[in-house]
């Protein structure tokens, strides 16, 4: 028994470690790679730099336009991100303490919505979008990110809203509080550990997003980084060092605010399951 | 302080399950009054509808004789204490009891002398500071009453406040909310399912049964003069015994037979039983209602063998098997019995009840 345990324990090691290095490996050789210029990172690929050349940097800020493109990323990342939490949030509560009839069903539409890929919904999308004539602007890419971002986030915050006992909302009530106070000074208060999680979890799906502002606008001004990025690849000329550079800057930032609130994100879903 | 009164109030539920069927209560102001009986009763639903958190499918609810059946709750001048405290567990104790009253945007200065004084009344002014998770199961329910004292309302509700506590802390909050009750004089509302708390705090008890009001009265009332079968074995711990016995006529003497042994009736029970001479009734004694013999006596005594001993310090309960029956007697405990000895028990006649097989009415 003690020795299966131990096989059992080397082997999950095992387990744990190449995917530790299948996830690691090619961030690092990003890291690298992007201080390489684009011959040295050809002749010697997994080597690391043999100096540190940070012309790749300057170079993909400036040709790419990462600033504006950086700029349309946080804009895109952080109204979505606020109003989606703050719909969540909302719907979430009167999902799991308005008790309506039609509730059960309203939730149903938007769990479904969990089902749907931004990939099926793109053409109907785009043709929508251009016919209400906020195709290319910045409602048109924010609008969508809240719709495919609100599922997910209502599921999230409904089944942990419904764990907060319905007594401390009655007393609320009782104690002279409508159900705007009661949202505001109580739910949102009691739901800090998921309102962390939504927050974090969208903030990063909207950061990485880049399917639907690549399709839904065609201006420069208006793009996001993911996209930005990409313009790198193909085209006429191919430079891997400013393409490391780009992917640098859009990545770091995600993971410098992963590395900060990611015991908030633990918190969050564990709160979820054992709410009491 | 204020009046509640209860006229014809039903509660429907969707589908049809009717929780609460035609209840009529008056509380006087300054009574404590506790609504008592098992779960599914109907007493919590009773509560809430007073509350207002649940809504009258018919009837009338007054307040201080104004019709509230359609005021919100913030608006009925009531305080409600929770089964599990309800304390908003992102706010201080202070916090907590001082939010009703933020609310209703009461000065900063009045909040903080009626925090001060609830918080030196309840003797949790050194935990003002402390969030809910910090405190033990006793000083949390001393907070919500404390959120409840601030706010001055005209009647506090309970809703089985003390359930969530050990068998100790029960006790001594039974008392300390008895105590509060004597000093705030106050009209309060409690719910519970345990009789102790319902015989030691009211002034007067609810007993309700599938939604019905099966008797109100005062604890010594309902303990010597249950209107049914249910009262009287919700009433009093252990719960009253019951056997089913036919009436009968011996020469002049009237009986009650279980088939084992017979008990001769008193001639107040004789004159109420007459006309079930032939007929079987529920005999009711309470374990504390018989006396210990070892010499059966026909017409006097219940005979059986021993099957059960609980010592428990100050009195014994000794469970007697009958041919058909278990009947429970608290003895006296320094009296030595054995499991299986063959013992009689000496019922007071006097205080024997009665109650029709059919309707489990008290014959009286």
């Amino acid at each position: 028994m003690k020795r299966y345990s131990t096989v059992g324990k080397v082997l999950s090691y095992l387990l744990m470690i190449s995917f530790t290095v299948l996830t690691v490996v090619p961030l690092v050789w990003m890291i690298l790679s992007a201080f390489k210029p684009h011959a040295e990172i050809v002749r010697h690929p997994l080597m690391p730099p043999l100096s540190w050349y940070f012309d790749n940097f300057v170079l993909a800020w400036t040709q790419g336009h990462l600033g504006i493109y950086f700029l349309n990323s946080i804009f895109y990342s952080v109204v979505a991100t606020v109003v989606t939490v703050l719909l969540a949030l909302s719907g979430g509560y009167a999902l799991s303490k308005f008790f309506y009839r039609s509730g059960k069903f309203i939730y149903m539409l938007y769990t479904l919505g969990l089902l749907i890929t931004v990939h099926s919904v793109i053409v109907p999308l785009f043709i929508m979008e251009t016919r209400l004539g906020i195709s290319n602007t910045r409602l048109g890419v924010v609008l969508p990110y809240i719709a495919f971002g609100l599922p997910f986030q209502v599921f999230l915050s409904t089944t942990y809203i419904k764990g907060i006992p319905d007594s401390i909302q009655e007393s609320a009530i009782i104690d002279g509080a409508n159900y705007f106070q009661i949202f505001w000074r109580i739910i949102i208060p009691v739901a800090t550990p998921i309102i962390s999680t939504m927050f974090i979890y969208t903030f990063l799906g909207n950061w990485n997003e880049f399917i639907l502002v690549l399709t839904l606008t065609s201006e420069l001004s208006i793009r996001s980084l993911p996209v930005g990025i990409n313009s790198f690849a193909g085209g006429m000329s191919r430079d891997y060092g400013l393409q490391f550079a780009a992917l640098v800057i859009g990545t770091v930032p995600m993971i410098i605010f992963y590395l900060i609130f990611r015991d908030k994100i633990a918190q969050g879903f564990a709160a979820g399951a054992t709410k009491e | 302080m204020a009046t509640v009164e209860l006229k014809d109030i039903c509660k429907i539920y969707d589908g049809g399950v009717k929780a609460v069927d035609n209840v009529n209560i008056d509380i006087h102001d300054r009574e404590f009054v506790v609504l008592v009986g098992p779960s599914g009763c109907g007493k919590s639903t009773t509560l809430r509808m007073i509350a207002g958190l649940e809504d009258i499918t018919s009837g009338e609810l007054l307040i201080d004789g104004k019709l509230v059946n359609d005021v919100p709750p913030k608006d009925r001048d009531i305080a409600m204490v929770f089964q599990n405290y309800a304390l908003y567990p992102h706010m201080t104790v202070y916090d907590n009891m001082a939010f009703g009253l933020k609310i209703r945007k009461f000065p900063k200065e009045e909040i903080d002398q009626r925090v001060r004084e609830a918080a030196k009344i309840l003797d949790i002014e050194e935990l003002l500071e402390r969030k809910p998770k910090a405190l033990s199961g006793g000083q949390r329910q001393r907070v919500a009453v404390g959120r409840a004292i601030v706010r001055k309302p005209k009647v506090f509700l309970f809703d089985e406040p003390l359930s969530n506590l050990d068998a100790k802390l029960r006790v001594q909050m039974r008392t300390e909310i008895s105590a509060l009750h004597n000093r705030l004089k106050a009209t309060m509302i409690y719910v519970t399912h345990d009789q102790v708390e319902a015989l030691t705090m009211a002034d007067k008890i609810v007993v309700m049964k599938l939604g019905i009001i099966q008797q109100i009265g005062g604890p010594i009332e309902l303990y010597n003069n249950p209107n049914n079968k249910f009262v009287a074995g919700f009433i009093g711990s252990p719960p009253m015994n019951f056997m089913e016995m036919t009436i009968e006529a011996d020469g002049s003497d009237l009986y009650a037979n279980e088939g084992s042994f017979r008990l001769k009736l008193t001639d107040v029970q004789k004159k109420l039983l007459t006309p079930y001479v032939g007929k079987a009734v529920t005999f009711g004694i309470r374990p504390e209602d018989v006396t210990f013999s070892h010499s059966p006596k026909d017409g006097e005594t219940i005979n059986g063998q021993v099957s059960v001993v609980e010592p428990l310090g100050s009195e014994t309960h000794v469970y007697v098997a009958t041919s058909k029956n278990q009947v429970v007697g608290k003895i006296d405990p320094n009296v030595t019995i054995k499991v299986e000895e063959k013992i009689s028990l000496i019922p007071d006649m006097a205080k024997a009840k009665f109650f029709d097989l059919e309707t489990e009415l008290a014959i009286r």
